[in-house]
């Protein structure tokens, strides 16, 4: 009996633990570590912004523009361009996309609305709060990765003040301590550490439930659970139990405000799989610039 | 002697306090006229000019008609500031010139009705969320000229316990400052519409891309 209760368990946790917090970059600036420069934001000009040049357009003998021509002439210089992110697996990730948007609108919205109501939106930010304090360990050990010793510095003294005088992160305390947060040290993972030893990005991979990713984000995904598992206390002095229901914790309550980016994103796009891969994609590139 | 030199110094105080005026005033008329900071600035101040007008920060509750009304009077003021015209332009990218002028009058009538819808009509839909953003919450930052008539305005938007990022690209248009991309947390608007479009436009003529994108902005009234 106690089998099936396992096993059930586990199931439904997979479920939340593979929907992290990083699919929609719900990790937000953190209040006064903010990246105020967002790089990102320079118009970097490029295939993407060009309008071309009207005046090199074959006009016909009327003098008419031939836009059946021109139109043919575009769309084979347009799919010639540099795309932003290799696609190869594009029909099996827009099938994964479809079912995923079925369980976030059937299973993940009923949930996130009774969670909502439990749990009012300033008591989820502070429960954020905590989490992202306890999430230093995979912050620090990518910063030492990446040779960042100031960055893995103010992190350790942050999470040291936020831990003992924030009640365990509840209270961002360290925001208030210039030293620590001035310039913000970046919200760290593998993903970045794989991109400072020159992984390329790879292709876009739309994974079951957990959405968006990249090669290069999925593989360092595999290396930031390990350093979570090993430095969960969870792990070494109580049962499993509890650890995974602070895990689901975790997970279930990011689950508002990434449902909530995702039907913003799907409601204003025209095409949403496009829209959700090059938002993704951006937002990843941006986090790399920090 | 002495009664002499008290009006000299007296007049030199004078004209240098003029002269001083003078160009401290032209100074700020021009500031205030030319930065694409305080275009941006401005605006934000008349949005949250309106908020105080129709008392949304005091959390009262707001009718029907009077969000109808809210919804016009935020889309005049957007109207000022965000060049709609070049913004869908840019999302076009090079199909533009495949387009006749109708055509393109009427993507800019839509796309325009696209963005309005998804950021004044979902706003006016759940008004917690407009309500979270009274007071200081939205904070211009800086602003970096990338050349003359081009320009980059930074800012913060505080909502709830964090902190966002959102940049605006700015460009002269006869004179004026006008906004014409909004980069969020690094995501650029614009960026994002145009892999979109181009996506449609490599399958699809005009005509067919105005068709799919009329029926996205009735789907959604």
């Amino acid at each position: 009996m106690q089998f099936w209760i396992k096993t059930l368990m586990f199931l439904v946790f997979l479920g939340i633990f593979v929907f992290p917090p990083q699919v929609f970059g719900s990790e937000p600036v953190q209040k006064g570590r903010g990246d105020t420069s967002g790089n990102a934001s320079v118009e970097q000009g490029g295939p993407d912004f060009d309008l071309g040049d009207e005046k090199s357009d074959n006009l016909d003998q009327d003098g008419e523009l031939d836009r059946e021509a021109l139109y043919q002439k575009l769309r084979k210089q347009d799919q010639g361009r540099k795309k932003l992110i290799a696609d190869p697996l594009e029909p099996v990730n827009r099938a994964v996309f479809k079912f995923n948007d079925k369980v976030y609108v059937y299973v993940f919205t009923p949930v996130s609305d009774t969670y909502t109501v439990i749990v009012p939106s300033g008591l989820r930010d502070k429960i954020g709060n905590i989490f992202y304090n306890l999430g230093y360990p995979q912050r620090f050990v990518n910063d030492l990765l990446q040779f960042r010793f100031s960055a893995a510095a103010k992190e350790t003294g942050s999470f040291l003040v936020n831990t003992c005088l924030g009640f365990l992160g509840y209270l961002d305390v360290a925001q208030h301590i210039e030293s620590l947060n001035n310039p913000s040290p970046p919200d760290n993972d593998f993903g970045v550490t794989l991109r400072y030893w020159g992984m390329g990005q790879g292709f876009y991979i739309v994974w079951p439930v957990m959405g968006p990713s990249t090669l290069r984000v999925s593989t360092g995904m595999v290396g930031d659970y390990f350093v979570e598992h090993y430095t969960d206390p969870f792990t070494y002095y109580s049962s499993w139990e509890l650890s995974w229901g602070f895990r689901m914790e975790e997970r279930l309550n990011s689950v508002p405000s990434i449902l909530n980016r995702y039907n913003k994103m799907k409601g204003a796009a025209l095409s949403p799989y496009v829209a959700v891969k090059n938002g993704y994609v951006q937002y990843r590139q941006n986090k790399l610039r920090k | 002697m002495f009664s002499k030199r008290t009006f000299l110094l007296k007049t030199i105080t004078l004209v240098l306090g003029f002269c001083f005026m003078v160009i401290l005033s032209s100074g700020v008329g021009l500031a205030k006229k030319e930065s694409p900071y305080n275009a941006t600035q401005h605006y934000i101040d008349d949005v949250m000019q309106l908020f105080q007008e129709y008392e949304i920060c005091s959390e009262k509750k707001i009718g029907p008609e009077e969000k109808k009304a809210l919804r016009k009077d935020l889309s005049k003021m957007a109207a000022k500031i965000f060049d709609y015209d070049y913004m869908c332009r840019k999302a076009v990218g090079p199909y533009w010139r495949v387009f006749t002028d109708k055509q393109r009058k009427q993507a800019v009538k839509l796309f325009t009705e696209l963005l309005e819808e998804n950021y004044f009509g979902k706003l006016l839909k759940h008004m917690q969320e407009i309500q979270r953003l009274c007071g200081e919450n939205i904070r211009v930052m800086g602003q970096e000229m990338l050349s003359s008539d081009k320009a980059v305005v930074r800012s913060i938007i505080v909502y709830g316990d964090k902190e966002y990022p959102v940049n605006y690209n700015m460009r002269k248009k006869a004179g004026k400052w006008q906004i014409y991309n909004v980069v969020i947390e690094g995501v650029s608007l614009i960026k994002n519409y145009s892999s979109q479009f181009r996506e449609i436009l490599g399958r699809n003529k005009p005509k067919a891309f105005l068709q799919k994108l009329q029926d996205k902005v009735a789907s959604q009234k």
